[in-house]
């Protein structure tokens, strides 16, 4: 037992002196002239880190607008040539020709603007009404004007000229009370 | 009371010169202990000083979490330990140094040839040792540290570190066990 310990703490002692090594003097000078140098190089480290970073940023917005400038269009730049406003003709104004110009290009007729962008993004034109049926409306109304006796109508005046809805007045509901008639409630049925 | 006292400027300390002052309190009293555990590794003074350096850097870019000097002196302890022993990996010319004895020049009288075999014997034992062995018998015979220090530098409870220690101890009294037969 005895000869175990001496033998540790022999052992021991060897470590001890084996690990008894001492610093450089200017140790501490060297780990603050390191620091130091690290906190120069820091800027250029991130500067090197930021430039990947940032190409990588750009060419993910690239992607995604172009991506999103191929596809979106499609959908809503159609709705929107289809949602067109039909002007708010009187009767008395409509003129064949311009029935006609109104057939073959709807949009241009109701939105002169939006026709002209759509244009210039895309060459040709959406076709919204069948051309054979836009051929079939100028032969009945080149028919009609032709044709011997026709009787153009002209609205009165009175139809166009239509009170607003502000201008409408509605006369308050009156509901009588019913009265029970004289002499009791009535007879059973 | 002395108003005028209250009426001297004071001296304006910013929060980072307390830090610099703080890490370099750190720095002189922990510097021999990152020195030395990177010297139990490497057997190379100039790697173990760098290896210390490359330490004492990093604790300088984490030092706001590190204030507290057992957590500070942990970290380094930990974050020495395990760069020593990258570099160790890493390094194929140290190969060579691994069973060659440095002789501690600022230990005064040269070593005879019979303290550095002693010597190179007792490092052969340690790296006999597995990692959670080797790094508690260096501790403990680092700067006296007793099981509560080692116990804090590693984060490891007190009676693991017991024990480790116990079993260090007998592994490598197996391996030397030719010195103390002639010691005795």
């Amino acid at each position: 037992m005895d000869v175990d310990r001496e033998g540790l703490s022999a052992i021991e002692r060897a470590l001890t002196q084996a690990l008894d090594v001492e610093l450089s003097p200017d140790f501490a000078a060297r780990v603050r002239q390191r620091i130091a140098e690290e906190s120069t190089r820091a800027p250029v480290w991130r500067a090197w880190w930021m430039v990947p970073a940032a190409a990588a940023t750009l060419a993910v917005i690239t992607v995604g607008v172009s991506v999103r400038s191929t596809s979106v269009p499609s959908t809503p730049r159609l709705l929107a040539a289809r949602s067109m406003t039909v002007p708010q003709l009187h009767p008395g104004e409509v003129h064949p020709n311009r029935l006609l110009a109104g057939l073959q290009s709807p949009v241009a007729a109701a939105h002169p603007r939006r026709t002209s962008v759509s244009a210039a993004s895309r060459k040709e034109l959406e076709v919204l009404v069948p051309r054979e049926e836009i051929e079939m409306y100028r032969r009945v109304i080149a028919a009609a004007q032709k044709a011997p006796g026709a009787v153009v109508v002209e609205a009165p005046p009175v139809i166009v000229a239509g009170p607003f809805i502000s201008q409408i007045v509605i006369d308050p509901i009156r509901i009588d009370p019913i009265v029970p008639p004289a002499g009791g409630e009535g007879e059973r049925q | 009371m002395n108003v005028g006292a209250w009426a001297q400027p004071l001296p304006i300390v910013t929060a980072d010169e307390n830090l610099e002052r703080e890490f370099e309190a750190r720095l002189a009293e922990s510097s021999r202990l990152a020195f030395r555990v990177a010297y139990s590794v490497l057997r190379h003074r100039e790697d173990a000083e760098d290896v210390a350096q490359e330490a004492f850097a990093r604790a300088y870019r984490s030092f706001r979490s590190l204030r507290d000097r057992d957590r500070f002196r942990a970290w380094l302890v930990r974050m020495t330990w395990r760069l020593a022993i990258d570099r160790l990996r890493s390094d194929r010319r140290r190969s060579a140094h691994e069973q060659a004895v440095e002789a501690p020049p600022e230990s005064g009288v040269a070593p005879d040839v019979d303290a550095r075999e002693r010597q190179a014997h007792i490092w052969a034992a340690i790296d006999a040792l597995p990692d959670s062995l080797r790094v508690v018998t260096v501790l403990a015979a680092i700067e006296g540290h007793d099981l509560k220090e080692v116990s804090r530098l590693l984060g490891v409870p007190e009676g693991t570190i017991k024990w480790r220690l116990f079993t260090a101890r007998k592994r490598m009294q197996e391996k030397l066990r030719w010195m103390s037969i002639e010691k005795g």
